[in-house]
């Protein structure tokens, strides 16, 4: 059973002999009955385990899935009503409950009884920070952004010119990524219009405008360094 | 010093050439490896020897150049291109790596020096490295695994891997999907355009976090004993947690902030169309 | 197959289609179908990946992941296929977490099965399953992402940081220790 030919059945099997060597070995498993009875067992064993179905397993885990993806309708805190899939919730009571109690046992080092009365987990103090004089800031923060216009004109208008130092695979893929951060400044834009005050919306255009400049100072880099 | 190791009859011929050559090397040098196409595999072991294995050698002869800092590998051909080659490399573990390709995946496997990589197409792995680790692909994806030095990757159009990494983290992307996991890192940044955000890892203790996409969710994995300012904002998405914590409804588009813990360090995470989701580690 | 399955005449792939559209706008209960159609598999896929027989945490972890990432599957693929993919990532960087965890001594079922039992009635899949358990680690990772969820020997290598040439040579052997259940 050790001859050569063995340790290329597998291979055989799964198609990953040359040519020659595929030839070379069928001749010789027509003549040897050891490696046709191992042939013949080893895609036993391929067919079993590409249609094998599984065993269930030993514990039904639904019920921990469902309380986690919101399956449970009774003490889930929904976020928010509007959102166009209802899939992420908070966790469901008897898990946080479970979780408080561990808390207060490790924090306390003792059972703390205002925990075990108050099912109800914590509530988390969430403040806004959007500065209170945000419509001034804003305005800053997007001049500032679009101090940044030129260069990036500049650096489009020599990167992407016809026959231009870029190998057209760079050029395409720079194109590309270019056109994935102008939608998302557009997109950044149009909300910004609708909510003139959200700081995050101007730091957010502001980031994606610093993007763009970096990714073509990139592409210039490459043109330096290749050319 | 010029040391030309000739491979074999290496005249214009129609049939590609191969070398297998060992030599002797300076692990404090820095190994040079520039190639147009094919890929590039590089081992470490623990000699101060360099193997190089390459095939496809279709023109031109083999070289290696050595600098007072560098070693430079290359097959020198007739019209001063570098040609399409595949490398295999043994090198020290500790020799530093720069290692570029135009098209073609770059592996690099084992080592504890630094590495710079960059292909202009194709995947790249690092398994290992130290110091400062930085790889770019204008086309491709990376994985970064137990890295222990500072890490840059950048690519246009492509996902990003790291796992198990304990220096600075620094990701920018356009096009992809970003997963971090095992993270240990004091500073990690994301910069993200088009694609989700996945961190998995301890927070420390004044350690600053900032993962920031346009399009895609962020799904931040850590220990609910963790100590952070957290700072977040939406503008088209949902805030959702299993921290034993509950948090009120989100309003849209404006940057919110809470503490967990003693609010040691700083974490950012901001999404334009996405949701931002924190489960317990 | 399902009771609705059956009912509509579907493959099970076709009902698969139909749970994940429902799924995706919400519906729990059709998630709930493609649960059970798919946790045997899964829990085998975990329980040899991991040697271990304890995978009630990484099921919830897989399904929980599958209900979050369900709008990204666009049908590029059937299923079944994506499924296991996203389960078997899950699964593996378990097993990371697993094995830091087994440097502070956690044993594990599987891995204390004596090794040289002998099948008791060939070609029972029960017994197949246990000379699966039985394997050597290494060469029944490499057979499950092989011969059960289709991974290249290239993937194998990179998961499980080993060389392909290993990945192969696992695959043989783990191939050649099963093949006495099967009839020539
Ligand atoms: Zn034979």
């Amino acid at each position: 059973m050790n001859d050569k030919w063995t340790a290329q059945l597998s291979a055989y099997l799964d198609g990953e002999l040359t040519a020659d060597k595929r030839t070379d070995l069928e001749r010789h498993v027509e003549s040897c009955d050891e490696c046709r009875t191992a042939l013949q067992q080893l895609r036993g064993v391929v067919t079993w385990a590409a249609d094998f179905e599984g065993r269930e397993p030993a514990n039904d885990v639904w019920p921990q899935i469902a309380a986690v993806i919101g399956d449970t309708p009774s003490g889930v805190v929904k976020l928010d009503a509007r959102r166009r899939s209802p899939k992420h919730f908070a966790l469901s009571i008897p898990q946080s409950l479970a979780a408080a109690i561990a808390l207060a046992v490790v924090g306390a080092g003792g059972w703390s009884l205002a925990r075990l009365t108050a099912p109800e987990s914590q509530m988390a103090a969430v403040i806004d920070i959007s500065a209170p004089d945000a419509g001034a800031t804003v305005m800053a923060t997007i001049a500032v952004a679009q101090k940044y216009g030129p260069a990036i004109s500049d650096l489009e208008r020599v990167l992407l010119q016809e026959n231009g130092t870029l190998d057209s695979t760079t050029v395409r893929v720079l194109r590309q990524q270019l056109a994935i951060i102008d939608r998302a400044l557009t997109e950044a834009q149009e909300a910004l219009a609708r909510d003139p005050a959200s700081h995050f919306l101007a730091d957010h255009y502001t980031g994606m405008m610093k993007k763009k400049l970096n990714v073509l100072r990139q592409a210039a880099r490459n043109v330096e360094v290749s050319s | 010093m010029l040391l030309n190791i000739l491979t074999g009859a290496l005249m214009a011929t129609a049939l590609p050439q191969s070398t297998d050559t060992t030599f002797a090397v300076d692990p404090d040098l820095r190994l040079e490896l520039r190639n147009s196409s094919g890929y590039i595999v590089v081992r470490t072991w623990d000699r101060n020897e360099i193997r190089v294995r390459a095939d496809n050698i279709y023109r031109g002869g083999f070289v290696i150049e050595q600098t007072s800092s560098a070693v430079r590998l290359g097959v020198r051909s007739w019209d001063d291109d570098y040609d399409d080659v595949d490398y295999l490399l043994t090198v020290p573990a500790s020799m530093a790596l720069d290692l570029r390709s135009s098209d073609g995946d770059i592996t690099v496997d084992g080592t504890r020096g630094e590495v710079n990589v960059r292909a202009s197409d194709g995947d790249i792995i690092i398994r290992g490295g130290s110091g400062r680790v930085t790889a770019y692909t204008s086309d491709g994806s990376i994985i970064a695994e137990g890295v222990g030095g500072r890490i840059r990757l950048e690519s246009s159009d492509g996902d990003i891997t790291v796992e198990g990494a304990s220096g600075d983290i620094e990701i920018e992307a356009t096009d992809g999907t970003i997963e971090l996991w095992e993270i240990e890192a004091t500073s990690v940044r994301v910069n993200n355009v088009d694609g989700d955000i996945t961190f998995d890892g301890v927070l420390a203790s004044s350690g600053s976090y900032s993962l920031v996409t346009h399009d895609g969710d962020i799904t931040m994995h850590i220990p609910e004993e963790s100590g952070a300012r957290v700072r977040l904002a939406m503008y088209d998405g949902d805030f959702s947690s299993n921290f034993t914590i509950t948090f009120p409804s989100w309003p849209r588009g404006r940057r919110m902030e809470f503490t967990l813990g003693d609010g040691s360090a700083e974490l950012v995470a901001e999404t334009f169309d996405g949701d931002i989701m924190m489960r317990r580690r | 197959m399902t009771s609705l399955a059956r009912e509509l005449e579907q493959t099970p792939a076709q009902a698969d289609a139909i749970d994940v559209d429902l799924a995706v706008n919400g519906d729990t209960q059709a998630f709930e179908r493609l649960y059970r159609r798919h946790t045997p598999r899964v829990n085998s896929l975990a329980r040899w990946l991991l040697s271990r027989d304890d995978v009630d945490d990484v099921l919830q972890d897989v399904f929980i992941r599958v209900w979050e990432k369900l709008d990204t599957f666009r049908g590029q693929a059937a299923f079944g296929t994506w499924l296991h993919r996203l389960a078997t990532n899950v699964i593996l960087r378990q097993r990371e977490r697993y094995r830091k965890d087994e440097k502070r001594g956690s044993g594990s079922l599987l891995e204390v099965a004596d090794m040289s039992a002998s099948p008791v009635s060939p070609g029972l899949s029960i017994d197949i399953e246990a000379a699966v358990d039985r394997l050597p680690e290494r060469a029944r990772q490499v057979f499950v992402l092989h011969d059960l969820e289709g991974y290249k020997h290239e993937e194998i290598a990179q998961v499980l940081t080993i060389s392909v040439g290993t990945s192969r040579s696992q695959l043989h052997h783990a191939r050649m220790a099963m093949r006495s259940f099967f009839a020539a």
